[in-house]
């Protein structure tokens, strides 16, 4: 890789870690929504990370998990970092892995997305898991995986539509 | 969207309905575990108690009663542990990661097996 080509890969996966924090940060605005369980979140900052891992692929992705992974842990304590971080590393390694056999396997961003919330989602439960010495994760396996297929596909389309557009100006 | 996303959404939303016809068969909870970072605390026997209880773990207040547990206090930033409700079946649990605070429910026949 050139060096221009490397400063402009690190800029603007500070960007993507900036625009990460801050969607995770708006989305914690959005109030709870009575018909939702408890700790249901939209995701939004994966489309962040889809972006990176159709772009740059794994080692960006992955820095920029982290980063925002640190920014919970600075902002909400140890506990919810730690379960942060296993959540992303998982969508990570989903995105980037289904990212690369996309195009040959007909499948599209949204159906990314989808395996990638529903990735996140059991990340975070094995996470709390592993925090709370006990297997939490059986009882409430369907519903992470019908939210993970929901909140999914509505990242998925946001990401559909944002990521062709974005795309031309960091190439 | 493409037709290989329609199979993933159809396989997954099969799993989820395949996991959730087995929970169906969940009884109510016999027992009430409550542990503090991994270790247990107490464990109450649900169906042999005469009145409600409320007991105090690591700033998180606990209600224990015939027919479920709550948390009614906790001094933590997201409050997730009072938000989950009141949990009554077998498997259900509630988690306070701040304070390292689970109150899990047990069958019978998981009761059995842990040592008193």
């Amino acid at each position: 890789m050139r060096i221009k080509d490397s400063a402009k890969t690190v800029a603007v996966g500070g960007i993507l870690s900036a625009v990460a924090i801050v969607l995770s940060y708006l989305e914690s605005l959005i109030p709870p929504l009575a018909f939702l369980p408890v700790g249901a979140k939209l995701g939004l900052s994966n489309i962040s990370l889809l972006f990176s891992a159709q772009t740059f692929g794994f080692p960006v992705t992955l820095a920029i998990c982290i980063i925002k992974s640190g920014f919970v842990f600075l902002v909400r304590g140890a506990s919810a970092g730690f379960i942060s971080l296993c959540g992303g590393l998982i969508a990570t390694i989903i995105m980037v892995l289904l990212s690369k056999i996309a195009d040959k396997k007909d499948i599209s961003v949204i159906g990314i997305s989808v395996v990638a919330a529903v990735g996140h989602n059991f990340g975070q439960y094995i996470a709390a898991s592993v925090l709370a010495g006990s297997n939490l994760f059986i009882a409430y396996a369907p519903a992470l995986i019908i939210y993970g297929v929901i909140f999914g596909i509505i990242t998925g389309i946001i990401a559909k539509v944002i990521i062709p557009k974005i795309k031309p100006l960091v190439k | 969207m493409k037709r290989k996303d329609f199979v993933i959404i159809a396989v997954l939303i099969l799993a989820a309905l395949v996991l959730l016809s087995i929970n169906k068969t969940r009884k109510e909870a016999v027992f009430c575990e409550i542990l503090e970072y991994g270790e247990i605390v107490r464990t109450y026997d649900l169906s042999a108690l005469s009145d409600d209880e409320i007991i105090v773990v690591n700033d998180v207040e606990i209600l224990i009663s015939r027919n479920g547990c709550q948390v009614n206090q906790s001094d933590c930033p997201d409050k997730i542990c009072i938000n989950s409700g009141k949990i009554s079946r077998v498997g259900e649990f509630i988690y306070c990661a701040p304070n390292g605070v689970l109150v899990r429910l047990s069958g019978e026949s998981e009761a059995d097996a842990v040592a008193y």
